[in-house]
């Protein structure tokens, strides 16, 4: 049944482009294909996982080497999934969304494929694969951005795909090296890497090399100093756009990280040189700049926007402590932080959708007009924080001490205070919202019922009790995460 | 005792909570609310009444919120158990009357109402301080809806203040309870003690505990953290300002106790640190309070005041080493003491503003004149507080007071200096003061004085059942002064070993002269402050009252106000921006050099949209075409070039 793998990668991408083939222009016969294709994806992509497990299988075999395969392992299981349940909620939610976007059936199209190729990106067994799978992801994802075409989402896009394009041909520098070369012994992704022992006075070189790829890489997952581009590009897209992108796309980028550090040069290669230290000190810069940056700034996607810089961060962080418990920490910050962040996103679409407000300033008293969608929010914005009972807080907490049992003893201290400090700066322009909107009196006249309808608030309304159901009993979320981190040698 | 048992106590308010969703008639919610408060009541009083200290077990969720729980009875917690059902009575008794006159958003409050009554339970039968930092959290924020209940400006403000602290405070606690986990490898209440025991930089240490102080004295309104305190406490309605003030500052207390008692044992900078703060908490609350003309801010500020004298217990507990069982008890009944009293004091309170619907003392005076069910419970209340004989505060405060007056003769025994703990007798002794300065000022003029105004009374004043618990627990408040020994002798005896104390051997003669000298000096300064004092400065001559102190000067608008929330962000914020622009400033300069013409990007003036378009690029245009301009990058190449050749 190894075809399966292929399947859940093409199969995303050939119900896609059913849409412009058959011409499909009316909206409702748009979205009901949508909603089918997605759980029908949704469906084969946990059938996949579970039958396929262990198991690989090459698609095709281009000379020079290459080859495009894939392959299920634990991460894979995990990414897939998550990638399949947040889309299927988010592409339900964007129904009603588009409404007032349009073009529908162009934005379903690029939505379903961009679908198969983060299956792919999921899937990958070799870097050749990867770096496909990332670059037809980007590209996809540019016609999300760009959907309203407004001049600021043309503008927007743009950045995006400057950014994009430098960080994937930097990574694809490393992938290049590493396989264009003798330095590895085995052509695909192996827990521990497979770097030759004897490299001599190749290392520096090496070290270099894994550097410029884990900074370009880190360009997707808004890491200083790439990072310039996910405030302007994220708000931009329309809400649901807004939400994967956040939620999902971008962690794309760690994931990549992760399969360079752990599964092509290894840890061991980076523990302790300059290279592990510039990258924490970057990922800790990040980490607070991004939080600066959403207190200080007064649009609320924007806002959400900057707090993923700042979130996907703790992530790096974690992936970057090269440990174990960083490692944990960062996996349920990626699980978390992605349902989190969709849900804050979504709500945010909910608002603009309904009332056309944009600033933070201008959602005072809405809470009384809409008390589900700020309910939902609030709890969101909580995990975001790490409040206990939700799943942020248990990221939050293998992070912070993982930061206390570093290799540089001031490094990871500082990280553990600057981690502190951002959850102070995410409380304050976070519940700084909830606040306004729940608690007090609205300026002017604001609609008496403007809550949306049932299609919006129930996906969000899934995410978050995710978010709550599992912060409050890890236990499954903790065997996945076990299971995952017993199968990348740490 | 069944594990079960106890952990239904705990969750079952928090999931009581979600009942005001699925109920429409809040008149049903209350009820229910009611005989769950009853139900724990009895259940507290049963476990404290068959507590003895060898059959406590630890009860543990070990999945639960990712870090586990853990949950045990010991003597302090299930008296404070007691006491938070017993405000919990009290108060959504009176709540069932309170919320007639504006039924507002009254499911929302009943939601969060119950939800902080588990917390709170929860909190104070922690095992351990992570379990005690997971019920803080939720405490915390389920008690921001009760503040900000009214949605007017000043509890929006009060609430804001409170959220911030709430949230400051918590992840503060939580830095410290992190680091005390990586040094100690503990963070078991029980087991800390002997955990730092080795643990030789004391320095660190010290930071390390005032770390996780930090959140528990916020949360508790010590010194310098209490600006949220007098605003908070009085927005919120009644029965929440009675549940605020009675026992969820009594929470940080709990921290101050677990930090002093166990992380630092006996450490004298500390115990000396935490007294110099209950010393100035004290007393500055018990001015605060006297200059006050608000009713329910007086009552705050008094709860202040009395948490002062509470951590001066705290303090003086470590202080006295093996000697401390006097200020453990002095400690412990002061806080039983202070719930009942102030549970009494804000329902009187509730009761005058849902008559009245104010609290300004100059429009609600005279409102108790002949009601004497509100006379007599606000002013047993009133007489507790002051610490008067025969009523419960002065068998706490004559505790309280013993214990300084013992640190001095024992400094005397050695030899040492005791011009330090002398001036904080006479400080103690003056706070006393104006605290029968403050309540005989509120009692004069809610009682004595004639109305300046009709009110219209509709029903009765108050509800029988609210008048039936205040009695009861006003009662109670006079029968534990009374007979001391039978009653409140007992319940301190239940905590010593949390207050790390052994239990009094002999009895200590409450009514002796000696004893009696502290409030009656107390007495006396409070009549001089009130009958002459108080002519002169916060009673006019045509007997009306003013606050001659300016509401604006206070440690939360001078200091943590600008210091919070526009300088940190401020320096902050350049800081972010300039890393944010970073990358943005370097494509800008690379560009300008070599597409000279290139526009500069939309996005990079954030929301100002006129840099954008023409005015900048036209600018820069001119520039780059000009001869200086090429000029200056021959320069530059230049001199690169000359410094290549140097280098090389």
């Amino acid at each position: 049944m190894e075809f399966l793998i292929l399947f859940t990668v093409a199969l995303p991408v050939l119900l896609g482009l059913v849409i412009p083939l058959s011409k499909m222009r009316d909206r409702d016969r748009v979205h009901l294909h949508a909603r089918v294709s997605l759980s029908a994806i949704a469906i084969v992509t946990v059938l996949n996982n579970i039958i396929n497990f262990g198991k690989g299988c090459t698609a095709l075999i281009l000379p020079m080497g290459l080859s495009l395969s894939f392959y299920v392992d634990w991460f894979s299981v995990m990414f897939s999934v998550l990638f399949t349940t947040i889309w299927c909620l988010v592409g339900f939610y964007a129904k009603e969304y588009l409404k007032h976007e349009g073009l529908d059936n162009r934005f379903m199209c690029f939505y379903l494929i961009a679908l198969g190729c983060l299956n792919g990106v999921a899937y990958a067994h070799n870097p050749f694969t990867f770096y496909t799978a990332f670059e037809a992801m980007t590209l996809t994802s540019f016609a999300l951005v760009l959907h309203s075409q407004t001049k600021e989402s043309i503008a927007a896009a743009k950045q995006y795909i400057y950014y994009s394009i430098f960080g994937a041909l930097s990574g694809l520098i490393g992938i290049m090296a590493f396989y264009g070369s003798d330095l590895v012994k085995v052509k695909s992704f192996v827990p521990g890497g497979s770097l030759v022992q004897e490299l001599g006075g190749r290392m520096p070189l090496v070290l270099v090399v894994v550097f410029i790829s884990i900074i370009g890489f880190s360009c997707k997952a808004g890491m200083f100093p790439m990072h310039a581009w996910l405030p302007v590009a994220h708000p931009e897209a329309p809400a649901p756009a807004s939400a994967v992108l956040s939620g999902l796309i971008a962690k794309t980028g760690v994931f990549a990280i992760i399969r360079i550090i752990y599964y092509v040069v290894g840890p061991q290669t980076i523990r302790g040189t300059w290279v592990h230290q510039v990258l924490l000190v970057l990922a800790i810069i990040t980490i607070f700049m991004g939080s600066m940056m959403a207190y200080k700034e007064k649009v609320l996607k924007r806002r959400l926007a900057y707090s993923s810089v700042s979130q996907i961060s703790y992530a790096l962080f974690g992936v970057f402590m090269l440990n174990r418990v960083g490692m944990t920490g960062a996996i349920l910050q990626i699980i978390f932080h992605a349902f989190a962040k969709t849900s804050l996103f979504l709500c945010a679409g909910s608002i603009i959708y309904k009332t056309h407000k944009t600033k933070v300033s201008q959602l005072a008293g809405l809470g009384k007009a809409m008390p589900v969608t700020f309910a939902l929010f609030t709890i969101a914005a909580m995990s975001l924080v790490g409040v206990p009972l939700t799943g942020g807080f248990e990221s939050k907490y293998y992070l912070a001490l993982s930061a206390l049992n570093g290799t540089f003893d001031v490094l990871e201290f500082t990280g553990f205070i600057v981690i502190m400090i951002s959850a102070l700066l995410t409380g304050g322009y976070l519940f700084s919202i909830s606040a306004k909107a729940l608690f007090t009196k609205a300026d002017e006249e604001i609609c008496e019922k403007c809550e949306t309808g049932k299609t919006m608030y129930v996906p969000i309304a899934i995410l978050v009790s995710v978010i709550l159901v599992f912060g409050i009993w890890p236990v499954p979320i903790r065997f996945l995460v076990e299971n995952l981190i017993a199968t990348m040698g740490l | 005792m069944n594990s079960s048992v106890l952990l239904l106590m705990i969750f079952a308010p928090m999931l009581l909570g979600f009942l005001p969703v699925f109920v429409k008639n809040t008149k049903i919610i209350n009820t229910v609310m009611v005989v769950c408060a009853v139900a724990e009541l009895a259940l507290c009083i049963y476990l404290l009444l068959t507590y003895n200290t060898t059959d406590a077990q630890v009860i543990a969720i070990p999945w639960f919120a990712g870090m586990g729980i853990g949950i045990k009875i010991t003597g302090f917690g299930i008296l404070q158990a007691v006491a938070t059902s017993l405000i919990w009575v009290g108060s959504s008794v009176f709540s069932d009357e309170y919320f007639d006159h504006a039924p507002r958003n009254l499911r929302r409050y009943y939601v969060f109402w119950s939800i902080t009554f588990g917390a709170t339970l929860g909190m104070f039968l922690a095992n351990d301080l992570f379990t005690v930092f997971i019920f803080f959290e939720i405490m915390s924020f389920a008690s921001y809806p009760l503040v900000v209940h009214n949605q007017d400006d000043a509890s929006i403000k009060a609430g804001n203040s409170y959220l911030s602290i709430a949230v400051i405070g918590g992840l503060v606690t939580l830095t410290g309870i992190f680091i005390l986990d990586h040094f100690a490898g503990t963070v078991v209440i029980d087991e800390i003690a002997a955990a730092v025991a080795g643990f030789e930089d004391a320095d660190r240490l010290f930071i390390v505990a005032f770390l996780i102080f930090f959140g528990f004295a916020a949360k508790a309104g010590m010194f310098p953290l209490n600006g949220w305190l007098p605003k908070a406490h009085p927005a919120a309605p009644a029965p929440a300002s009675a549940a605020l003030s009675g026992i969820l500052i009594k929470t940080g207390i709990f921290g101050a106790i677990v930090v002093t008692s166990r992380v630092m044992q006996g450490n004298e900078k500390w115990a000396m640190m935490v007294l110099v703060i209950g010393i100035i908490t004290m007393f500055l609350g018990a001015l605060c309070a006297f200059m006050s003309v608000n009713l329910k801010e007086t009552l705050a500020y008094s709860s202040m005041s009395q948490i002062g004298f509470i951590v001066i217990g705290v303090a003086m507990t470590q202080m006295l080493g093996e000697h401390g069982t006097i200020a453990a008890y002095g400690t412990v009944l002061h806080m039983i003491n202070h719930t009942m009293i102030k549970l009494v004091l804000f329902t009187c309170a509730g009761i005058v503003y849902q008559n009245t619907h104010s609290l300004n003392l100059n429009e609600i005076q005279g409102f108790g004149k002949g009601k004497k069910v509100l006379t007599l419970c606000f002013g047993t209340a009133a007489l507790g507080i002051m610490g008067v004989p025969f009523f419960n505060g002065y068998i706490s405060k004559t505790l309280l007071h013993e214990a300084i007056v013992e640190k001095i003769h024992l400094l005397h025994d050695v030899h040492a200096a005791t011009g330090f703990f002398q001036s904080a007798e006479v400080i103690f002794l003056i706070s006393g003061g104006f605290t029968v300065a403050y309540m005989t000022k509120l009692f004069i003029c809610l009682f004595v004085k004639n109305p300046t105004k009709e009110w219209h009374i509709h029903k009765a004043y108050v509800s029988g059942k609210t008048s039936v618990v205040i009695s009861i627990v006003a009662v109670v408040i006079f029968v534990f002064g009374a007979l001391p020994h039978n009653t409140m002798d007992k319940l301190a005896a239940i905590s010593s070993e949390f207050m790390g104390v052994h239990p009094l051997e002999h009895e200590v003669a409450y009514f002796s002269w000696v004893n009696l000298k502290g409030a009656v000096i107390s007495l006396a300064i409070g009549s001089v402050l009130y009958f002459v004092v108080a002519q002169f400065t916060v009673i006019t001559k045509d007997k009306k009252y003013i606050n001659p102190w300016n509401q604006n000067i206070c440690v939360e608008n001078l200091i943590w106000k600008p210091l919070i929330f526009k300088l940190l962000p401020f320096v902050l914020g350049f800081i972010g921006r300039v890393i944010d622009k970073f990358t943005d400033v370097f494509l800008l300069v690379f560009r300008k050099i070599f597409m000279r013409n290139a526009k500069i990007p939309y996005t990079f003036f954030e929301g100002k949209k006129t840099h954008k378009e023409e005015g900048i690029p036209d600018m820069a245009f001119h520039v780059t075409e000009s001869l200086a301009y090429s000029l200056l990058l021959f320069g530059v190449g230049f001199v690169i070039m000359v410094i290549y050749l140097f280098v090389a």
